[in-house]
C-alpha cells in the first residue's frame, strides 16, 4: 500500500514537468513585458496630466524619457525564441530518470517505509488501557489540595515510573514515607524508584535504602532481591550469588519468585550479559511489582536486543547532555550507565565531559569525584 | 503511512527543485520556450509537494504520534491544540520545514503572479530559486529530518519549551520567516537580472511587490517578537541588542533602503547598483541571520538543540550564495548603464543619503552583533557588546535620518529646492518643538526622552506635508477642487506618509520610556504599592491546574486617584514534564501606557517577589511598527505604476507641490 502511494506520487511529480513540456511552448515575445511597462508608464503620465498633477509641458517630456527607454531596452536579439524536439527529448528523458533516481535514491537510504505510523489515540486503545495522564492529573490535582494524603503518593508513584517521570516517582515515594511511617515495602519502593530514576542502577543511595528496610525486616524477600542485584552490579558476583542463593534455598522450589531468582542467577555466570538489570520489572512476583512500560519491553526482547535497545537509551541521554546540557544527577547517571555497559573508555569520556560541562558548580564537581572514586575512574 | 508519505514529499520536492534549477537554466542559455517554461510547473509542483510534508508533519504533531523523534522531542499528548499546531515550528527541524515551506510558497508565488516578467529573467530567476531550494531542502533531509522515526516509540512526549508556549509562537514566526524568504523573491530576480545582463527601470518595477510584501511582513514579524519578549521574558524590556534580534534587524535595515532605492529605480531609471547590490545583501542577511540562530554559534531561546554539522553545512549554503551573487554583482556592475541623471539636492539625492545612513547603521549592528563572536572564535574571549555600544552607534546614525526623512519628501525629483522643502516644514517643525516644551514641562527630564519625543512629533506631522501640499497646493484658503485631488491621490502616496508618521509612533514611544517608573518588591496580599501614578494592590493569590502545567496567580488591582480602573492577573506556570516555571506577566494598557507586572515564586512566608512597572505610552512602540506595515500595505494595493516626473529647470523656483511620486 505504501510503496503503491509512493509510486503514485512519483508519477505526479514527473507528469508536472512533463505535461507542460508536451504541449505547444507559449510564444511570449522577450520584448512584450518592456512595452507593455512603457506603454502602462505613459498612460499613468496621461492620467496624472488628467488629474492635474502634473502639467501639460512635465507630461510630454516624461512621455518623450518613457519612449527613448523603450527603445533602449529593447535589443533585437531577445525577440528571437527557439524551440527545438531535441532539447523537448533531453529534457522529458531527465524529467523521467533524474526525478525517481534522486527521490528513491536519498529516500531509500533515510526512509523508513517499514514503520507503521501511530499515533497516540489509536494506540492507546490496543496498547495501554485507561488515559493514565488524566489519572495523575486528579491525582495531583488532589495533592495540592491535601498535601498531607500520604496515601495519594503511594497511589501515584508506580504511575510515574510507568510514565517514565523518575524524579516525581522518587520525591512521592519519600513523602508517603515521611507521612505513613516506616515499613520495607514503603524502603524497597523507594529503592526501586532511585534505581529506575538512575537508569535501572541500584545506587548507594537506593541501597541505604534497602538496608534499612533489612534492619526492620531482616528476612524480607524483596530487600534482599535488592541487595543481590547492587551486588551484582558491582561485580562482586560472589555476594549476589550468596544472596539469592539464600533465597531459593527458603523459598518453595516451583513458586514463581524462586524462578525468577533461578534465572538472575545463571546469568551471574554469563559475564557481559549481565547489564543494568531493570528492577522493578525483573523482581521476584508477589509484591506488587509496578512494570514500567520500557522496562517491560526490554525485559520482553532476546538478550542482544535487549542489550542494543540499552545502548540506544544510553546513547540519546548522551546525545541530549552534549547537546542541551544537564544537571549533575543526568550526567552521573550517563558515567555509570557506561561503568555498567563494561565501556570504562566512554565513562571516563563521559566524566571528563561533566566536568568541563558543569564547571563552577562546586557541589556537582564533588559529588563526580565521589562517583569518579567509586567507580575506579581517573580524574 | 503518512509520516513516510510526508518524508517522501520532501524528498520529491527536493529532486523537483534539482530539476528546477536546472531546466529553465540551460531553456535561458539555449533561448528555448518551453524549457524555460518549465521553471513554472516546477516551482508550484514543488510547493505543493513541500505542502504535503509540511501537513504529515502538522498532522503527526496533532495526533501525537510518538513515533516521530521530532514530536517526541517537543510535544506532549496534553499540550493544547495550537501549540501542537503552533510547536511544529517551535523546534529546529520544524521551523526549518516552515522555512522550506515559505521558501517554496515564494517560488510559486513568483511563477504564478509574475507573468509580466520576461521570461528569460523568469527562467533564471526561479532558476536561483530552485537552486536555493535545493540548498535548504538538502539541509533538512541531510541534518534536520524531521521524519526520523523512533523504534520502539515512547508512550509520551518531552513537550516544548514552555516559554515557546505563548500565542506569540503561533504569529511571530509565520510573520518573521514571510518576511526573510520573501526577500528570497527579490534575491533571485536580482540574480536572474545580472545572470541576464538586463536590469532596467522595469525590473524595480518586477521586484516592487515582493519588496514591500516581505518588508511588511518582516516589520511585523520583528514587532511581534519585540512584543512576545517583552510580555514573556519578564522584565519589561522590549529590545535587548541580542545577536537574534539584531540578526532579524539587519535585513529589515537594508530591506527598508531596498524599498526606497527600487522606487528611484523604477521612476527614475537611476540608482541601479544599489537596488542591485541592496538586493543581494538583504536577502544575504537573512541567511546570516538563519546561520547565526541555527548554526549553535548563539546560544539563545532561539536556538534550539544545533550541533556543529549543521553549522557547517548553512555556512556552506551562505558562502556558496553570498558569495555567488557578490561575484555576479562584481562582474555585472560595471556595465550598468547609467540611468537618469540628478543633482546633489533633489528626492533621488535625499534617497541615497538614506541609503547611506540605513547600510552605515545597518554596518553598525552587524559589527556589534558580529564582534564579540569572531572574537570569541578567534581567542576564546568573551566580550558582551550591548546597548551602550547600539546607543552609540545605532543612534547617531539614525538620529539624521529622522530629521532629514520629511524634508526628503518634500524634494522634488531630479533636483529640488532645499529651502523651498524647508519652508514647507515649517509648521511640523514647529509642532515638534511645542510638543518637545510641552513634554519637558509635563514629564521633565530625561533629557533624551523630551527631545527624542519633540523629534517624534516633528517626524509624525512632516509624514503629512508632503500629502497636504498635494491637496492643497494653493494653500488651505484655496480649497477647490481639494476632494477630487485627495482622491487622485495614489494610494502609494498615503501609505508613504503612515509608514513615514508610524516609525515617528515608534519614536515616541521609545522617547517615552525615558519617563517609566520600575520597582522590585516583596508583595503580599492585602498591601498597595505606588508605580508611576498608579497604585497598585493584592486582593488575593490563587492556585489553579492547567493542560499541561500548574498556575499561581495573583489577582491586583490597579487604581488611580483612589478609584480601580483595572484588573491585572499575572500569573507564575510551572510545567511539570519540562520541570521549567514561566512567569506570565500581567499587562494592562492605560492610555497607550501600560501597567507591568511579573511575579516569581511564592515565598515561604506567603509573600512574593514581583516587580512592577509603569511604561508610559509603551504601546505606541507596536502600534508605529503595525502603522508601518499598515503603510506598506497600502502602498502594495496600489497596483499603478510609479512615474517620477522631474521639474523643468527653469521652474524649480517657487513653492509648488513636487510631481506626482
Amino acid at each position: 500500500m505504501i510503496w503503491f502511494v509512493l509510486a503514485l506520487l512519483t508519477g505526479v511529480a514527473v507528469l508536472s514537468l512533463l505535461w507542460p513540456l508536451s504541449r505547444p511552448a507559449p510564444q511570449p515575445r522577450q520584448d512584450a513585458a518592456d512595452v507593455a511597462f512603457y506603454r502602462a508608464q505613459i498612460a499613468e503620465i496621461d492620467a496624472e496630466l488628467l488629474r492635474g498633477a502634473i502639467d501639460k509641458e512635465q507630461a510630454e517630456a516624461a512621455k518623450a524619457l518613457a519612449a527613448r527607454r523603450l527603445l533602449a531596452a529593447a535589443p533585437e536579439e531577445n525577440v528571437v525564441v527557439v524551440e527545438s524536439t531535441r532539447t523537448k527529448r533531453i529534457a522529458a528523458v531527465l524529467a523521467i530518470v533524474v526525478i525517481p533516481a534522486v527521490a528513491l535514491g536519498l529516500y531509500g537510504r533515510i526512509g523508513r517505509p517499514d514503520l507503521p505510523d501511530l499515533p497516540r489515540d489509536a494506540r492507546r486503545a490496543t496498547e495501554a488501557g485507561m488515559d493514565i495522564g488524566a489519572a495523575v492529573a486528579k491525582i495531583e490535582a488532589h495533592l495540592a489540595g491535601h498535601p498531607e494524603d500520604g496515601r495519594a503518593y503511594e497511589l501515584v508513584a508506580p504511575v510515574y515510573l510507568r510514565m517514565g517521570r523518575f524524579d516525581d516517582a522518587v520525591s512521592a515515594r519519600e513523602r508517603a514515607i515521611a507521612l505513613l511511617g516506616d515499613t520495607p515495602e514503603r524502603r524497597v519502593r523507594y529503592a526501586e524508584a532511585l534505581a529506575f530514576a538512575a537508569d535501572g542502577v541500584v545506587t548507594p543511595e537506593a541501597e541505604e535504602q534497602i538496608r534499612r528496610a533489612l534492619e526492620i525486616d531482616p528476612k524480607y524477600l524483596e530487600a534482599r532481591y535488592f541487595l543481590g542485584l547492587a551486588a551484582a552490579q558491582r561485580e562482586d558476583v560472589e555476594a549476589a550469588r550468596k544472596i539469592w542463593s539464600d533465597m531459593i534455598s527458603e523459598l518453595p522450589a516451583d513458586s514463581p519468585a524462586a524462578k525468577a531468582i533461578a534465572e538472575k542467577l545463571a546469568l551471574l555466570d554469563s559475564p557481559g550479559q549481565r547489564g543494568p538489570m531493570a528492577p522493578g520489572a525483573e523482581s521476584p512476583g508477589g509484591v506488587s511489582a509496578p512494570s514500567a512500560a520500557a522496562a517491560a519491553a526490554v525485559a520482553a526482547q532476546p538478550r542482544d536486543e535487549q542489550q542494543k535497545t540499552i545502548r540506544a537509551m544510553v546513547e540519546r541521554l548522551a546525545q541530549r547532555l552534549a547537546a542541551q546540557g544537564g544537571g549533575a544527577e543526568e550526567w552521573m547517571r550517563l558515567i555509570r550507565a557506561y561503568k555498567v555497559l563494561n565501556e570504562p573508555d566512554k565513562a571516563q569520556t563521559a566524566l571528563a565531559d561533566a566536568q568541563t560541562a558543569l564547571k563552577g558548580d562546586a557541589a556537582s564537581q564533588a559529588k563526580l569525584g565521589l562517583l569518579a572514586q567509586e567507580l575506579g575512574l581517573k580524574q | 503511512m503518512i509520516d513516510e508519505v510526508g518524508h517522501y514529499a520532501l524528498v520529491l520536492a527536493l529532486a523537483l527543485a534539482v530539476m528546477q534549477m536546472i531546466l529553465p537554466f540551460w531553456g535561458a542559455r539555449a533561448r528555448d520556450a518551453r524549457l524555460m517554461a518549465l521553471a513554472r510547473p516546477a516551482a508550484l509542483a514543488q510547493f505543493a509537494f513541500v505542502a504535503l510534508s509540511y501537513a504529515a508533519l502538522t498532522y503527526a504533531h496533532v495526533v501525537s504520534d510518538f513515533s516521530l523523534a521530532n514530536v517526541v522531542e517537543n510535544s506532549h499528548s496534553t499540550k493544547p491544540l495550537i501549540y501542537k499546531i503552533s510547536g511544529v515550528w517551535g523546534n529546529h527541524e520544524g521551523s526549518m520545514m516552515l522555512w522550506a515551506l515559505i521558501l517554496t510558497l515564494s517560488g510559486a508565488a513568483m511563477a504564478a503572479f509574475s507573468r509580466a516578467i520576461p521570461p528569460r529573467l523568469l527562467a533564471d530567476a526561479l532558476s536561483v530559486q530552485g537552486c536555493l531550494g535545493v540548498a535548504f531542502l538538502l539541509f533538512i533531509l541531510l541534518t534536520s529530518n524531521p521524519f526520523a522515526r523512533l523504534s520502539p516509540a515512547p508512550m509520551e512526549g518531552n513537550d516544548l519549551n514552555p516559554i515557546l508556549q505563548d500565542p506569540g509562537l503561533a504569529i511571530h514566526p509565520p510573520l518573521l520567516y514571510l518576511g526573510y524568504v520573501g526577500f528570497s523573491i527579490v534575491f533571485s530576480l536580482a540574480a536572474g537580472a545580472l545572470i541576464g545582463g538586463r536590469i532596467d527601470a522595469a525590473f524595480a518595477r518586477f521586484i516592487r511587490p515582493w519588496t514591500l510584501a516581505a518588508w511588511c511582513f518582516l516589520t511585523l514579524g520583528i514587532a511581534m517578537g519585540s512584543y512576545w519578549a517583552y510580555y514573556t521574558l519578564g522584565w519589561g524590556g522590549f529590545w535587548f541588542w541580542d545577536p537574534v534580534e539584531n540578526a532579524s534587524l539587519l535585513p529589515w535595515l537594508s530591506g527598508t533602503a531596498l524599498l526606497h532605492c527600487a522606487a528611484v529605480m523604477e521612476k527614475r531609471d537611476a540608482l541601479k547598483i544599489w537596488t542591485i547590490f541592496l538586493a543581494i545583501l538583504t536577502f544575504s542577511l537573512s541567511l546570516l541571520g538563519t546561520f547565526l540562530v541555527r548554526s549553535g554559534v548563539l546560544t539563545s531561546v532561539h536556538s534550539f538543540a544545533s550541533d556543529p554539522q549543521r553549522g557547517l553545512f548553512i555556512l556552506g549554503i551562505l558562502v556558496l550564495f553570498i558569495g555567488g551573487s557578490l561575484f555576479l554583482f562584481m562582474l555585472r556592475a560595471p556595465t550598468l548603464s547609467q540611468g537618469g541623471l540628478f543633482a546633489p539636492i533633489s528626492r533621488e539625492g535625499a534617497l541615497v543619503v538614506n541609503n547611506l545612513l540605513l547600510t552605515a547603521s545597518c554596518a553598525a549592528v552587524f559589527v556589534g552583533t558580529l564582534y564579540p563572536l569572531a572574537l570569541e572564535a578567534w581567542n576564546g574571549d568573551k566580550i558582551s557588546v550591548g546597548a551602550p555600544f547600539f546607543n552609540l552607534t545605532f543612534g547617531p546614525l539614525f538620529a539624521p535620518l529622522a530629521l532629514l526623512m520629511p524634508i526628503g519628501q518634500n524634494l522634488a525629483w531630479k533636483r529640488g529646492d532645499l529651502l523651498a522643502a524647508l519652508q514647507r516644514l515649517w509648521f511640523a517643525a514647529a509642532c515638534g518643538l511645542a510638543a518637545m516644551l510641552a513634554f519637558y514641562a509635563a514629564q521633565g527630564a530625561p533629557v533624551t526622552a523630551y527631545v527624542g519625543a519633540g523629534v517624534a512629533i516633528y517626524l509624525i506631522v512632516g509624514a503629512f506635508v508632503e500629502i497636504f501640499n498635494r491637496i492643497f497646493p494653493a494653500g488651505l484658503r484655496a480649497s477647490k477642487n481639494v476632494a477630487s485631488r485627495a482622491s487622485g491621490l495614489p494610494l502609494s502616496a498615503w501609505g508613504t506618509a503612515i509608514a513615514h508618521a508610524g516609525l515617528g509612533v515608534t519614536l515616541l514611544g521609545l522617547a517615552a520610556s525615558g519617563w517609566g517608573a520600575e520597582k522590585i518588591v516583596s508583595m503580599k496580599t492585602g498591601e498597595a504599592y505606588d508605580v508611576g501614578p498608579y497604585q497598585l494592590s493584592v486582593v488575593a493569590m490563587t492556585a489553579a491546574p492547567g493542560p499541561n502545567y500548574r498556575e499561581a496567580i495573583a489577582h491586583m488591582s490597579v487604581s488611580r486617584n483612589g478609584a480601580v480602573v483595572a484588573m491585572i492577573e499575572p500569573s507564575k506556570r510551572f510545567f511539570t514534564t519540562r520541570r521549567m516555571g514561566v512567569s506570565q506577566a500581567g499587562i494592562v494598557t492605560l492610555n497607550f501606557g501600560q501597567i507591568y507586572v511579573s511575579i516569581a515564586e511564592q515565598n515561604d512566608n506567603g509573600a512574593v517577589d514581583a516587580r512592577l512597572y509603569w511604561k508610559p505610552l509603551v504601546s505606541l512602540i507596536w502600534l508605529g511598527a503595525l502603522a508601518m506595515a499598515f503603510g506598506g500595505g497600502l502602498s502594495l494595493a496600489d497596483r499603478r505604476l510609479r512615474v517620477g516626473v522631474a521639474r523643468r529647470a527653469a521652474r524649480i523656483s517657487g513653492a509648488s507641490a513636487p510631481a506626482a511620486g
